[in-house]
This record gives C-alpha cells, structure tokens and sequence, in this order.
C-alpha cells in the first residue's frame, strides 16, 4: 500500500548540503503495523514528512495505494513530534476539528470527541487551553486528534515519548484494539525497542545519518497481545536480543565519533 | 487497565484541592495592592497642596494655575453643558477614525499578507507613507476637508489605518507553517484553512494593532482639533493657552488624560475577553 523505493533526501545548510535518508526502500501492506526505530536524528521524522507529501524526495518515489506522493497526502493522518494543537481552541475542539473539516454535524463531532477524551485519560480538562496542560497532556490530545477524524493510515512520531510507562502502556494497548478494529495501516516511530516490539508486526531499524533502513525484522508474536505481559515471554527477549544487537552498533559508532 | 486513566482522574481533582492556599496566595495580594492604592493616592494629595500652595506665593499663577482654579474651570465646563460637548466631538472624530481606519487596515494588510505579488508591488509605496511625519499632512486636510469633523476623522483614520495594517500583514505571514500544513493533511478546503487557522491566528496580531491604535487615534483626532477648528478637547486646549487661561489649559488637558486612562481600561478588558486563551498562559 505504501512503497518508498530508493527514497533519499538531502537538506542544504550554509552551502553545504547534507544527506538526512539515503536509498531507503520499504514496502508495507495494507492494515501492517510497522514499528521504525532508530538513533535521534537519523532520518525518521524526514521518512514520515515524505510519506505525507510535506516534504518532496530528492530521489527514488514514495507510492501511495499505487500513485506517487507528489502533493500532501490527505489520506494520511500524521502526529508529528511537535503537538501542532491550535492555541486559541480549546481541548475538546482541538480534538473536533478533523470532524469539522469532513462537515460532521455537531452531535457526531460531540459523541467522537468524548470517546477519544476519555480514552487518553482527560476527562474534565475539555474546556483547556493547551498553554494549560502538560507536555504529556498535550500529547495525548494530538492523539486523541488524529484517531477521532480516522483518517485510513497513521502516522505517528513518537506518540508516547513524553508519557510515564504506566500511561504509555495503557495507550498502546488502545491503539492496538483500534487498530484491529479499524484495521488502519500505521507507520510508527519510536525510540523504545520495547515498544516497538510490543506494537509491530515488523520493525524496522535506520542506521545512524545518513538513515537508511539496516534491517527489517518480523515480530511473530501472536495476536492479541497483552502490552503489559509479552515483555516477559521468551519469544519477545529472543526478538529483543537480535534487535539490540543491530541498533547497539548504530550507537557505539556514534559513541566513538563523539 | 483503568488503573492509569483513574489516577489521571484523581490527579485532576488533586490539583484542584488547593483552592485554599490559592485564596491564600491572592488575599496578600490585594492588601498589597490596597496599600500601594493607598500611598498613590496620599502622593496626589502631597502634589495637589504643594502645588495649591506654592502657586502664587513662590511661582506666579499665571505659569502653573492652581488645583483649585482648575477644578473651578471644570466646574463651569460641566454646568455649562460645554464639557461634554468638546468630549462628545472628540470621542466621535476618535471612534469613527479608529473604525475607518481599523477596517481599511485590517482588509489591506489581510489581502497583501496572501497576495505576495501584489506586497511586493506596493512595499515601496507603503513605507514611503508610512515613514512620512502624519502631523505633516494635517494642513492637506485642512485643504481638503475644511476644519469641521471630517478633516479630524480622516486625520485619526489615517495613523490607526498603519499600524492596523503592519499588524494585520505581519499576523497573516507569520501563521505557523506546522499548523498550516497540520491542517492541509487533515483534507482543509482553502476556505476552511482561511476561517480555522490564518484568520484565528493573524486575529491576536491584529488585536495589538487596533490595541495599539486606540490612543493613536485620540492623538489624531486632537492634533486636528488643535491645528484648526472650533470645538472638541484640542480646541479647548489651544483656545484656553490662547486667552492665556492657565487653569483651562490645565482642565482641558486633564480632561483628555482623563479620557485616555479609560480608553487603556475598556481595551484591557476587551483583551481578556477576546484573548482568553492567552491570559491563561500567564496566570
Ligand atoms: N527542514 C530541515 N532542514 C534542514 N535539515 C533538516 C530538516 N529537517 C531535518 N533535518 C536534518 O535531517 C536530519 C534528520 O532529521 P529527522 O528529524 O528526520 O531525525 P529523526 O530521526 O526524526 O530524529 P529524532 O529521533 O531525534 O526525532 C537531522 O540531522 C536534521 O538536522
Ligand atoms: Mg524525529
């Protein structure tokens, strides 16, 4: 559903240019849920902008459903690391306006918003301001944003960074039950390999900058998984170890050139 | 599962427990503030009994009146009905200027901030007129519009129209991009990202503009009046000074300090109101 083929991309600065993702190709299916991880400032929030066509490759193409990404990409939803809330909205607009843009009534818009509400544990701070809540708090309503209007594929940069690991454990576990009903196709991006574990049905680890994709491994974990559980099973300690192997090296070299 | 969302739950309510140490905290505060009321208004006393003593006796009156005279001068304004009389004409050459102005600026600086090339075209124009002293053109209006209320109102619309524009212009350029692009990807028609980001988003700059504009537009409305005419505070001014009435020249300035305190006031409160979501980030 989503092909990036020999995707590279270059960013100039003070004449120099740079490359920020080389010769990245990746193929993933309608409905996968492929996890990304990789060291900080590899590339992956410059893969994800691609993909929604706010950013244009400077080689290779990124196909969408067969037809290249060329303009943005309306069929995608993306949570971007920044939190992108409007400031003068309150929580509960904020999360209404993707229903307001598709010209939902209000009734709809209202019932969309209180179930995502609740679902991120926000629950009476509706009438907020964002300069009012937490980074954390914030966070969650761009999630709550980006699944009350169900755009078809998501993409999300680190949606749970800022989270503390009880509430990120329960968030995962929501965005898995929604996936398995809504049967949307996620890209997601983050930096704990347990998470990308415990979400993907693959993972795919970049390299250090230039980021290209170094590996693509398959989680074979049944379906449904319990996010609070499946760290401790043998299976998952097994993935964890082959997968830290690849990402130590990304790190250790870094380490050395600083 | 619900264990987490609960205690989210809980620390809402948690956070809202201190409400008295909150009431603690603002009762200092206000008797702070009463206070500082209070000594305020002590030094105006100090400044009004020196002033009504040393006037006449050290200093001659003819230079610096005296707090009675000129509350003697209000008096008469008052009674004779001249007072509001003057304010009403120069709040209405205000008002109507400001509203001209306002709205010209608002339109211009909101179709150039989308119409690149026509900003281009005109940038020279603009700064041109806008670098130009605007006292200086008050004897063109003079010309052109006589020395009744208009020439004033075109006068005062002409230096809130500025800076009601450099606001407006500089609000629609500066809409972050992350949100514009934030809501493209979201499916927004042209028209929706107009109402729901750019205007939303210029309207806080524009509200500093018209802000800042308010007492501009007095300023204009009174240099009007005292270049040439025969009514409004300007004029009582300049007619006061010209008959050598110390004590009316005082009154009339009062007067208009007077209206410009209250002006500041309706627009801070106006701001709450309009920019709510704003005041909460600096309580
Ligand atoms: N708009 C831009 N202009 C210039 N350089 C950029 C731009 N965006 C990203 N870069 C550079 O490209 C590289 C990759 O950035 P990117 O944001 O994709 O990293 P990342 O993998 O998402 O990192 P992190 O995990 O820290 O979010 C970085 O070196 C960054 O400095
Ligand atoms: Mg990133």
């Amino acid at each position: 559903m989503i092909q990036f083929t020999n995707v590279s991309k270059r960013f100039s600065r003070d004449g120099q240019s740079f490359l920020a993702a080389q010769n990245i190709n990746l193929d993933i299916k309608q409905g996968e849920f492929i996890t990304v991880i990789g060291p900080s400032g590899c590339g992956k929030s410059t893969v994800l902008n691609m993909c929604a066509g706010l950013m244009k490759p400077n080689g290779g193409e990124i196909y969408y459903r067969g037809k290249q990404v060329e303009k943005i990409n309306t069929q995608v939803g993306y949570m971007t690391q920044k939190d992108n809330l409007l400031p003068w909205r309150t929580v509960k607009a904020n999360i209404e306006i993707g229903l307001e843009i598709q010209g939902k009534g209000a009734k709809e818009r209202e019932r969309e918003s209180s179930k995502f509400i609740e679902m991120v544990g926000l629950k009476g701070f509706e009438k907020h301001y964002p300069q009012e809540l937490s980074g954390g708090m914030r966070k969650r309503v761009s999630l709550a944003k980006i699944l009350a209007y169900n755009p078809e594929t998501l993409l999300m940069d680190e949606p749970f960074g800022a989270l503390d690991a009880q509430l990120r454990l329960i968030l995962q576990d929501k965005l898995l039950e929604i996936w398995k009903n809504t049967k949307k196709t996620i890209i997601f991006v983050t930096h704990d390999l347990e998470e990308a574990i415990t979400l993907g049905d693959r993972v795919a680890v970049f390299s250090k900058r230039p980021g290209t994709i170094k590996a693509i491994y398959d989680v074979d974990l049944p379906r449904p998984r319990d996010t609070f559980n499946v760290r401790y099973t043998d299976e998952f300690k097994t993935i964890q170890t082959r997968l830290w192997d690849a990402l130590k090296e990304e790190f250790i070299e870094e380490g050395n050139v600083g | 599962m619900n264990v987490g969302v609960a205690n989210t739950k809980e620390s809402s309510k948690v956070s809202n427990k201190p409400i008295a140490l909150d009431d603690e905290v603002k009762i200092s505060p206000i008797k702070e503030k009463m206070k500082l009321n209070g000594m305020r208004l002590a030094l105006l006393v100090v400044i009004l009994v020196v002033w009504e003593l040393i006037s006449g006796n050290l200093v001659d009156k003819f230079w610096i009146s005296k707090p009675s005279d000129i509350f003697h001068a209000l008096y008469t304004w008052f009674i004779s009905g001249e007072l509001l009389f003057h304010i009403g004409i120069t709040a209405q050459e205000m008002f109507i200027g400001f509203f001209i102005g306002a709205i010209g600026g608002a339109l211009l600086g909101f179709l150039l901030g989308r119409w690149d090339f026509a900003a281009k075209l005109l940038d020279p124009f603009i700064m041109a007129l806008y670098s130009l002293p605007k006292v200086a053109l008050a004897p063109l209006f003079i010309l052109w519009f006589g020395i009744g209320i208009e020439m004033k109102i075109v006068f005062a619309a002409v230096i809130v129209f500025y800076l009601v524009f450099f606001n407006t212009y500089a609000g629609v350029k500066n809409v972050d991009q992350d949100l514009l692009d934030n809501i493209r990807l979201m499916g927004a028609s042209e028209r929706q990202i107009l109402l729901k980001v750019t205007i939303p988003s210029a309207l806080n700059w524009v509200f500093v503009g018209l802000k800042m504009s308010v007492p501009y537009a007095l300023i204009g409305a009174v240099v009007g009046e005292i270049t040439a005419s025969n009514r409004g505070v300007g004029f009582l001014i300049s007619y006061s000074a010209g008959q050598f009435d110390t004590a009316g020249t005082f009154a009339a300035i009062l007067i208009l300090m007077v209206m410009a305190v209250l002006l500041n006031f309706v627009l801070g409160l106006l701001e709450k109101h309009f920019l709510r979501w704003k005041q909460t980030n600096s309580n």
